[in-house]
């Protein structure tokens, strides 16, 4: 029996981070009764405890309800987003997989960057688009400016929005109507070859690699044969289920639904997000279209403190890559902090809850270098290097010259922040493109900008200058040319590897100085003055010294008291494990970290 | 086997310093009883454990010197009994305003041969700010009388102060040497967590900087080599013949019987540490129960490692040929490599291992490189 298509609705909430989507998620779930209330905890869909305790999403979750409307039976697919800039390739999967999204806006806050970024991806998917005014109960709340903002600056006729306070539980029913009368069902054909898409996986260890699913055309059940598009791979249908949010199996998933397949598969690169499946006999000839391969913009040197964990490392790394298609990672090593992975990430919160997931789930003490962009250098024969490990730039004699990654910036902003804002992006090395109103009290304004400028310290100035107003969003726009140099960082006259940065040339001294001003701070004294260096090429253009430590004995011993005296030096020895010999000089694990941390 | 040295542990003070974290209290005479009587028959059931010879004697605290008249007595009788000691050292820890002409004859017929006076400083202000119960002129009135009596005396200067200048650490140095003083133990202050000096600092008072107070360490010494005194332990200063046998039991891990709360004691490689609280040490001691609340059984290992950690803090260093050929092993493999990381620190030669001077104040990284 075919299934009617015209009682499902997929869709899925996007928003600006922080502006109620994963309460909104809740409410709604609340209301169509999907969990019990003896399961409800804040924020349902954020599985994750970083995800709970940041109180953002980071992947995409969907789940599946009922809800009567007009004494008909519907049956909606909602999926969670994340909101954050790095994770915009998460969202464009979801939205691959519905065929209608709510807008949040908060009525405080207004429109923001990821507001847009997300709409003109939903738009882009041809979604319709239900706008939402949430956090209605808020003092601050101007619900009717924020509305003439979404018609002014998105263009969406805003005149009928729901005005909602997901986190009182005021409107939610207004959402669930229009999502019914607004949104469009999914409109796939039954009786052609099953064809589905994958737009995420993760790994179970008992049931294999675990594909979530939009069902386009036809059905699959437990014993079809079903082959993927991209490896042309077959495999046993094992199980099909819904997300109720707990995976539950059904027996049949057809056109329109959203849920997930699993086949036995062994390997998770075999089920690849953004391929279709189809039936292995008759299948589909042609694949839906896919998405596109998000690639690493930021990367750094990971390593287990304990050197002798190296291998947890490197497993810990294949099972989060399993579930983050995005995160890539490949073994490198450092003769200061010795082996470990050069690991690429979507942005910097990307890859700081990659390292925080490392070190909570898997109990990881982890190092961790600065981060860092991938440049192209071009060698004077012609031939172009990708780097993004400062240890493997050429010599400084063989470089043509060398181009850097370059993103359109848009900052938003109440007009009032302009100036420290543009003084910022100058002092970044930013080339001004534009300014817009969006209305008397939030401006538009776009730079050109170096992406090793933004990676670097931008976000911090960023919110402190502007006292958190402002809101950044930014997009690659491709490599540009650019004076730059490696910066080395000697102690007690050795080069410190892990240490090494890229920069340009006119932020060098200034970086240098800094560095070596902070590392004078973290490495404690020792028996010998330690001398440390910023150098380019062979020049050194800043020095800091350690001076030699005077003082580190136990002043009494006395009464045969030898515990104390032994647990001091036991201490030691703990402290010391945290310490990586660079040459003769002992560094603390966080300073590898500190040269990022360093505000003028 | 070579003689044990004995420990007895008096817990009382008149007043406690606002840097000490020791155990002691104010006890009334009548606390003070208890503890001793307490104390004594601790000493008896000592016969239970050790039957070997004893020569050195240390009473330590606290202020022994503010005990009952008559506690000395009962104290050293018990010892008599039980261990009869050939003591070739006596000593007993006094603080200047507990010491007076009474309370050294009391000492002095009791045995006492060597009195430890905590003089701390010759600085009227510095005394007052650590909470000591006595004034310059006492201390120096203390230290006449004990060396009038004939005692060997030890006086305790303490270094890295606040508001300490250069100036205090000579005129107690000059002091000293001019008195006839044999003994200095010359200690850096360590501000112990808990402690009111530890709120002090928190709530201001300035210490000095590491530097400063290696600064003031070096210029103490410097000071005292002048004067004829030899450093031979990292804070201890005397005159030729003058080491005080009893701490040196520790340092060479020699073994050391202990009596009285808190003390610590070890017979062969056998640690043991009594219980830290006087009610309770005296109600154990009372009911008949064990009053060591732990005991450790040195491991060989334990064993080098303690004798290398200690040894190290005596200019004559730590004699690992003695030490391998009892424990079967060549120090020089055993240790190869914390020996090339230490090279530049310490002098390795004919069997024995030191630290050069010039290091002592950083021994404890250098002590690190061999545990």
């Amino acid at each position: 029996m075919p299934k009617d298509q015209s009682r499902i609705r997929n869709f899925c909430i996007v928003a600006h981070i922080d502006h109620g989507k994963s309460t909104l998620a809740d409410r709604i779930m609340d209301v169509t009764e999907t969990v019990s209330k003896r399961e409800a905890k804040e924020q349902l869909l954020d599985s994750m405890d970083i995800e709970r305790e940041r109180g953002i999403t980071i992947k995409l979750t969907p789940v599946r309800m009922n809800y009567t409307y007009n004494s008909e039976k519907y049956e909606f697919n909602l999926i969670d987003t994340p909101g954050h800039v790095d994770f915009t390739y998460e969202v464009s999967r979801s939205l691959k997989a519905c065929e209608g999204a709510i807008l949040i806006v908060d009525a405080s806050q207004g429109i923001e960057a990821q507001t847009l970024t997300n709409v003109y991806l939903a738009l882009d998917n041809d979604l319709e688009i239900i706008p939402v005014i949430n956090k209605i109960d808020l003092p601050s709340a101007r619900p009717d400016e924020v509305k003439k903002e979404i018609e002014d600056v998105i263009g969406l006729d805003a005149e009928n929005a729901p005005l909602v306070s997901a986190k009182e539980g005021i409107g939610i029913e207004d959402v669930l109507k229009q999502v019914i009368e607004l949104l469009p069902p999914p409109r796939g054909d039954y009786d052609k070859p099953f064809k589905a898409l994958i737009f995420d996986s993760y790994y179970d260890s008992y049931k294999g690699a675990v594909s979530f699913i939009r069902v386009f055309d036809g059905k699959v059940k437990a014993g079809d044969k079903v082959r993927f598009f991209a490896t042309g791979k077959e495999f046993d249908v094992t199980e099909v289920g819904v997300f109720t949010p707990r995976s539950t199996p059904v027996e049949e998933l057809s056109a329109g639904d959203v849920g997930y397949l699993c086949a036995s598969i062994k390997n998770v690169s075999d089920t690849k997000v953004g391929d279709t499946i189809t039936l292995a006999m008759n299948g589909a000839k042609e694949p839906l279209a896919g998405f596109k391969e998000v690639s690493p913009m930021v990367f750094c040197g990971i390593y287990p403190t304990d050197g002798a964990r190296y291998n947890d490392l490197k497993d810990a790394l294949e099972k989060l890559k399993l579930n983050d298609a995005s995160l890539m990672y490949e073994p490198e090593v450092s003769t200061a902090l010795g082996f470990g992975f050069r690991c690429g990430f979507l942005g910097l919160l990307h890859m700081e809850i990659i390292q925080e997931r490392l070190e909570r789930e898997f109990d990881l003490d982890l190092i961790t270098t600065a981060p860092g962009v991938s440049y192209n250098v071009v060698k004077n024969n012609g031939e172009t290097v990708l780097v993004s490990n400062p240890s493997n730039l050429p010599p400084a004699g063989e470089i043509d010259h060398m181009e850097e990654p370059v993103v359109k910036a848009f900052l938003y902003t109440p007009p009032e922040y302009v100036g420290p804002i543009m003084e910022l992006c100058q002092d970044k090395r930013g080339t001004f493109l534009d300014m817009t109103y969006l209305e008397t009290t939030r401006v538009k304004i776009e730079y050109e900008m170096p992406l090793n400028e933004i990676i670097y310290d931008f976000f911090d100035s960023l919110k402190s200058r502007t006292r958190g107003y402002a809101s950044l969003d930014y997009e690659i726009i491709g490599y540009k040319e650019s004076d730059l140099v490696k910066l080395d960082i000697l102690l007690n006259g050795e080069i410190c590897d892990a240490l090494s940065l890229i920069v340009h040339r006119d932020k060098a001294y200034a970086r240098g100085r800094g560095i070596a001003e902070k590392l004078k701070e973290v490495i404690p004294r020792q028996l010998f003055e330690i001398p440390i260096q910023a150098a380019i090429g062979g020049k050194v253009i800043a020095r800091e010294t350690v001076k030699a430590m005077r003082k580190d004995v136990l002043a009494k011993c006395y009464g045969g008291d030898i515990t104390r005296k032994k647990k001091l030096l036991e201490k030691q020895k703990e402290g010391k494990k945290r310490m990586r010999q660079i040459g003769s000089v002992e560094v603390p694990s966080e300073a590898f970290m500190t040269i990022l941390k360093f505000d003028k | 086997m070579s003689a044990a040295g004995i420990y007895v542990h008096i817990p009382f003070c008149r007043s406690k310093c606002r840097y000490c974290d020791f155990v002691s209290a104010c006890g009334s005479e009548e606390k003070q009883r208890r503890y001793v009587k307490a104390l004594v028959r601790e000493i008896y059931t000592g016969r239970e454990i050790y039957h070997g010879e004893a020569d050195t004697l240390y009473i330590g605290g606290g202020t022994p010197s503010c005990l009952y008249k008559g506690a000395v007595h009962e104290i050293v009788k018990a010892l008599d009994d039980a261990f009869s000691p050939c003591l070739k050292e006596f000593t007993t820890e006094c603080n200047p305003d507990s010491f007076d002409r009474e309370k050294a004859a009391e000492l002095k017929d009791a045995g006492v041969t060597r009195i430890s006076l905590g003089v701390q400083s010759l600085d009227d202000g510095v005394l007052k700010a650590l909470g000591r119960r006595h004034d310059s002129e006492q201390a120096k009135e203390a230290v006449r009388l004990a060396v009038a009596c004939g005692f060997d005396v030890s006086a305790d200067l303490m270094l890295g102060l606040p508001g300490q200048t250069m100036q205090d650490v000579a005129s107690f140095c000059d002091f000293a040497a001019g008195e006839g003083v044999a003994h200095v133990s010359a200690y850096m202050l360590k501000v112990e967590e808990g402690t009111p000096l530890a709120r002090d600092v928190e709530n201001g008072l300035e210490l000095p900087s590491d530097d400063e107070s290696a600064e003031i360490y070096d210029f103490a010494y410097s000071t005292l080599s002048k004067l004829g005194y030899e450093r031979y332990e990292t804070s201890n200063f005397c005159r030729r013949g003058k080491r005080c046998l009893h701490n040196m039991k520790y340092w060479t891990m020699g073994d050391y019987l202990a009596f009285g709360v808190a003390a610590h004691g070890k017979i062969g490689n056998r640690r043991y540490f009594n219980c830290g609280d006087v009610d309770e040490y005296v109600e154990a001691v009372e009911s008949g129960a064990h009053v060591y609340e732990t005991e450790e059984m040195l491991s060989e290992d334990d064993v080098i490692e303690e004798s290398v950690m200690l040894g190290l803090r005596l200019s004559d260093g730590v004699d690992v040929s003695t030490l391998g050929r009892r424990f079967s092993f060549r120090f020089e493999d055993r240790y190869a490599k914390a020996l090339k990381e230490a090279e530049k620190y310490i002098v390795f030669k004919d069997g024995t291992l030191k630290i050069k001077d010039e290091y002592a104040l950083v021994a404890n990284a250098i002590i690190g490189m061999f545990v």
